[in-house]
């Protein structure tokens, strides 16, 4: 799942400066369920922008919807009424969502709530964890499942650094090491031998390198 | 608005007590200005039997659908309300009470701030009902039986216990076979006492053969015991938990109405022992009383060192024990006061060894224990309390063991009346040919699996004396699910038998009834629900799991009922504001902020 | 000046809304501008019923939980108090001090301590003056 986590709200309310009618829109999806943009949220950053606003002597009407999927263009277009009369959306999806909000309202200011943090899962609750950074060409089979380019810091491919030390790495020793991981998964499948193969340099035109990529299956295209 | 629903203001004066305070036809007549106010009226005694009488006549004549009492605190009545307006044919979470006596009249310093504060209470209240909405009653099944897990002495016991209570109970163990010995650490006082530790090798062995005939019984009673069986899973609440055993690989699932953790604790030498390596002639009390009942001959050698006649024993407890800072909680305290006392007497009855026991605490409180120490002194054992600043330091001479002591009460005379000597302030030299220290008594192997698997904090299992006021002694956070015995915290034998006594008490009043009727007071809107799973980590009592909310549908979080306490925990976590309280929803805590 | 502060008391119904029943039963009496609203654990109270007080024009808001080992749910006053933490720092950004906002740890039986806190509570909100959000601009 996609993890985000809100924006300090001192840095969101500048965003508000000069708007009159908010509309804060939540997302019940990933964000919900990473605990940063689902409906008791949107209800608390309204009613803190109400606030805000308050404090500072000015008044501004703040409102609150949440929808399905930010990342859908039928969801956010079900908002087409709703929207009306707002002159500032905040979205509390994720960036994708933002950016699907904006798509389909051009002519309206759409503001991130959230930082879009990575794609991983609650290690346990409140904690969450990066699990896989997106690269385009998936390559767990060799590496015992464990993904080399999100759990090691340098995203090597064959093999820690030389930094590794009691299976922490050297960037921070809160962090385990991935290579560590990786070994230990191999050795306790008997299947060190995986990692006698040495990678070829991965192909990074297939990850953010190359540009905005795109997924087409052509059987399901209309 | 015709279709909002009717609402009756009742006022209690309490006894025209609240006359004094406030003009109460002012209150009712601003209350009946509200919207949806159907009908208002006063009464001088509403909480007794005519009172509640006439609560029932009104709501039934005046048609109202909800009710809004103004009277004393909700602690007061609040229970025979509800009762009466249910009896009235009204749901009864269709009822609020302000809180008019406790709240207002009581606390106002000036009589003139009386009918302002208890116009806006009232009011308050009024648009709380409102809101509220009916809560369902559910049946729930109370399987009454129970699944024991440990087949200690503890569990044997309970086993036999809710038996006899007409419980079913299933009792398993990990083991092989049932073991008494994982609970016998504390031998009860009396049992040398009662025979006036007679050297006949039965004052302690008593206990063990109990336990085999315990063992019997169960057969006898037709008890099932499985053993080489563990946990796997547990699903569902209170009288139902829907639990899968494994029996060396063969998987059963069982339905039980209770779960009775019995798993008990094992000793362990503590950290002294091992900081002062493997000297033969260093020992832990666990050892030694297995040595004194076991291999007296053995112990007998070992006592007799080359230089020296006199055989020689020291303890040392507490202060800098084998547990460091722990060794000065209560419990361990008492367990190996306990344990030194009973086995210093029978060494000097025994064994005719010299006796020392040097300890910066000695807890003998107990039925029974001050006699054991009385007695322990009348033998001849002498005793030695170390300041916790000054703990007694040994040493190993030529294999002789040294102690050195600082007694707080001794130190002085004897300083003064000393060669000169220097002794590093520690002025007493016990010369030991087997010393006993503490070890350290750690839940059974397994028990955090299990913990986890229960999803219960067996409260203070690893540290004893921690956890929830509310769930001492025996109670774990889930509800249904109990610990008994050495798993929960040193106990001798006489406290383990009120321990087991009480949990089946408990679990007997728990499964009484085939069927209890419980409130639905947490409601998941389930098409609400992003199923992220917080509320079933975050609720304290494991009320709520995740699966198919109907047959064959999508998965979604849903309550237990019969599991659930009510704290609203769920509801205050819930992201998608998918979790409703009945009697306190949002909009019902929000109607009460209009200041 | 003279002003009078409303003030929002959550109280937990097994400890403090019990503490003030036997406070007012005592008829020692304390600031009649103090409402209490009845939660049946701390840990129900969300953020938004905070925030929500404060729209609604409280000068301050007083959060009563159970003692730390005797929450009868166990961790409800735990999690209140982190959100307590998480709103205060969240109010003192939007441009309310969080000073207005409260939060003790209280039994049934301290109905003495009860009095005192809300009556020193009051007097601090009240020398706080009103909530820069009721202020006009
Ligand atoms: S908008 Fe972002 S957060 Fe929402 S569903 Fe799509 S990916 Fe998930
Ligand atoms: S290898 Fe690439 S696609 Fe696979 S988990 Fe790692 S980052 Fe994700
Ligand atoms: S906390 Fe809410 S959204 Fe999450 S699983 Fe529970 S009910 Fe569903
Ligand atoms: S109200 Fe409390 S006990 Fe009941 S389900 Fe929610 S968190 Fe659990």
């Amino acid at each position: 799942m996609i993890v985000a986590e809100q924006k300090d709200i001192a840095e969101i309310i500048p965003m508000t400066e000069g708007y009159q009618n908010i509309l804060v829109i939540g997302c019940d999806t990933c964000v919900t369920v990473c605990l940063a943009g689902g409906a008791k949220e949107v209800a608390i950053l309204a009613c803190s922008l109400r606030l805000a606003a308050r404090a500072r002597g000015k008044k501004v009407q703040v409102d609150e919807i949440s929808i399905e999927r930010q990342c859908e263009k039928e969801f956010v277009d079900s908002l087409q009424s709703t929207v009306r009369g707002h002159d500032l959306l905040i979205s509390m999806g994720c960036g994708i969502g933002v950016q699907t909000i904006a798509e389909q309202f051009p002519n309206l200011a759409v503001v991130p709530a959230l930082n879009t943090k990575l794609l991983g899962l609650p290690e346990r609750q409140g904690v969450w964890v990066e699990r896989c950074q997106a690269c385009g060409q998936c390559i767990l089979d060799k590496t015992g499942g464990i993904c080399p380019i999100s759990r090691c810091s340098k995203s090597l491919l064959n093999g820690p650094c030389g930094g590794s030390q009691n299976g922490k790495c050297e960037i921070n020793k809160e962090i385990d090491c991935g290579w560590h991981l990786i070994y230990e998964r191999l050795k306790s499948l008997g299947r060190l031998g995986c990692l006698e193969e040495i990678m070829p340099a991965k192909d990074w035109s297939r990850s953010r390198n190359g540009g905005p990529r795109k997924v087409i299956r052509e059987d399901m295209c209309l | 608005m015709d279709s909002s629903p009717k609402i009756g203001v009742f006022l209690c004066t309490c006894g025209h007590m609240m006359n004094d305070y406030f003009d109460t036809r002012a209150l009712l007549a601003s209350a009946a200005k509200e919207p949806g106010v159907s009908s208002v009226d006063e009464c001088g005694f509403l909480c007794t039997k005519s009172g509640l009488e006439w609560l029932k006549i009104k709501i039934a004549r005046s048609g109202c659908e909800r009710v809004v009492i103004a009277g004393c605190s909700p602690h007061q009545h609040e229970l025979k309300f509800r009762q009466a307006i249910e009896e009235a044919g009204l749901n009864r979470s269709l009822m609020t009470i302000a809180n008019l006596r406790e709240g207002c009249v009581w606390v106002c310093r000036d009589k003139k701030e009386c009918l302002p504060k208890a116009e806006r209470m009232l009011k308050a209240a009024i648009h709380r009902v409102a809101l509220a909405k009916p809560v369902d009653m559910v049946q729930a099944r109370m399987s009454s039986s129970a699944l024991i897990i440990g087949a200690g002495e503890s569990g044997v016991r309970i086993a036999l216990e809710l038996h006899r209570l007409g419980i079913q109970p299933l009792l398993i163990d990990s083991q092989p076979r049932p073991e008494g010995e994982r609970e016998a650490f504390l031998p009860t006082p009396c049992t040398i006492l009662g025979n006036g530790g007679s050297s006949s090798g039965q004052d302690t062995g008593g206990q063990r053969h109990d336990f085999s005939a315990l063992v019997k019984e169960l057969s006898h009673k037709k008890i099932e015991l499985l053993t080489s069986t563990e946990v796997r899973e547990v699903a569902g609440g209170v009288g139902a938990f829907r639990v899968v055993l494994d029996t060396q690989g063969r998987e059963r699932l069982v339905e039980v109405g209770s779960i009775v953790v019995a798993s008990g604790s094992r000793l362990e030498d503590g950290a002294n022992l091992a900081k002062l390596g493997s000297y033969s002639r260093i020992v832990s009390l666990g050892r030694l009383q297995k040595m004194i009942e076991a291999e007296p001959e053995r112990l007998e050698r070992m006592m007799i060192t080359a230089e020296r006649r006199a055989k020689h024993v020291c303890f040392i407890l507490g202060g800098d024990g084998p547990q460091g800072e722990k060794s000065l909680v209560a419990p361990f305290v008492k367990r190996a006061s306990i344990m030194a006392l009973n086995q210093a007497i029978l060494l000097r009855r025994r064994f005719k060894a010299e006796v020392a026991i040097v300890a910066s605490d000695i807890i003998v409180c107990g039925t029974g224990l001050e006699d054991l120490y009385r007695l322990a002194r009348q033998s001849g054992v002498l005793f030695f309390r170390t300041p916790e600043s000054r703990p007694p330091q040994v040493s190993l001479e030529k294999g002789v063991i040294k102690v050195r002591v600082y007694d707080s009460a001794l130190a002085d005379c004897i300083r003064e009346s000393a060669s000169g000597e220097d002794d590093g302030g520690y002025p007493i030299l016990i010369q030991a040919d087997l010393l006993a220290l503490e070890d350290e008594v750690l839940p059974s192997l397994g028990t955090e699996t299990l913990q986890s698997i229960l999803r219960v904090d067996l409260a203070g299992i690893s540290s004893f004396y921690q956890g929830n006021i509310h769930l001492k002694p025996n109670l774990s956070n889930r509800r249904g699910v109990f610990v008994v015995g050495s798993c929960h915290g040193v106990e001798d034998g006489g406290e383990m038998l009120n321990d087991i006594r009480s949990v089946a008490m408990a679990v007997f009043s728990l499964l009484s009834r085939p069927n209890l009727a419980v409130e639905q007071k947490v409601v998941i809107n389930t098409d609400k629900c992003a199923l992220c799973l917080t509320c079933i980590r975050t609720c304290p009592h494991r009320a709520i799991e995740f699966g198919e909310v109907k047959a064959g549908q999508k998965w979604g979080a849903r309550v237990i009922p019969q599991a659930c306490q009510g704290c609203g925990i769920c509801a205050g976590e819930c992201p998608a504001k998918a979790i409703e309280m009945v009697q306190y929803s949002d909009d019902q805590i929000f109607s009460e902020l209009t200041l | 000046m003279d002003f009078t502060p409303a003030i929002v008391a959550f109280c937990c119904e097994n400890s403090a809304y019990r503490a003030a029943d036997t406070a007012g039963a005592r008829q020692e009496g304390y600031p009649s501008n103090i409402s209490i609203c009845r939660l049946p654990c701390s840990g129900k109270l969300e953020v938004i019923h905070i925030l929500k007080a404060f729209e609604e024009g409280a000068d301050g808001v007083f959060v009563f939980a159970c003692h730390p080992d005797s929450c009868r749910f166990l961790l409800g006053n735990v999690r209140a108090g982190k959100r307590i933490e998480h709103t205060a720092a969240l109010l003192e950004k939007i441009g309310i001090e969080k000073e207005r906002l409260r939060f003790f740890y209280l039994s049934e039986l301290e109905w003495t301590q009860f009095l005192d806190l809300v009556r020193q509570g009051n007097e601090s909100i009240k020398s706080l003056g009103p909530s820069p959000i009721k202020v006009k601009p």
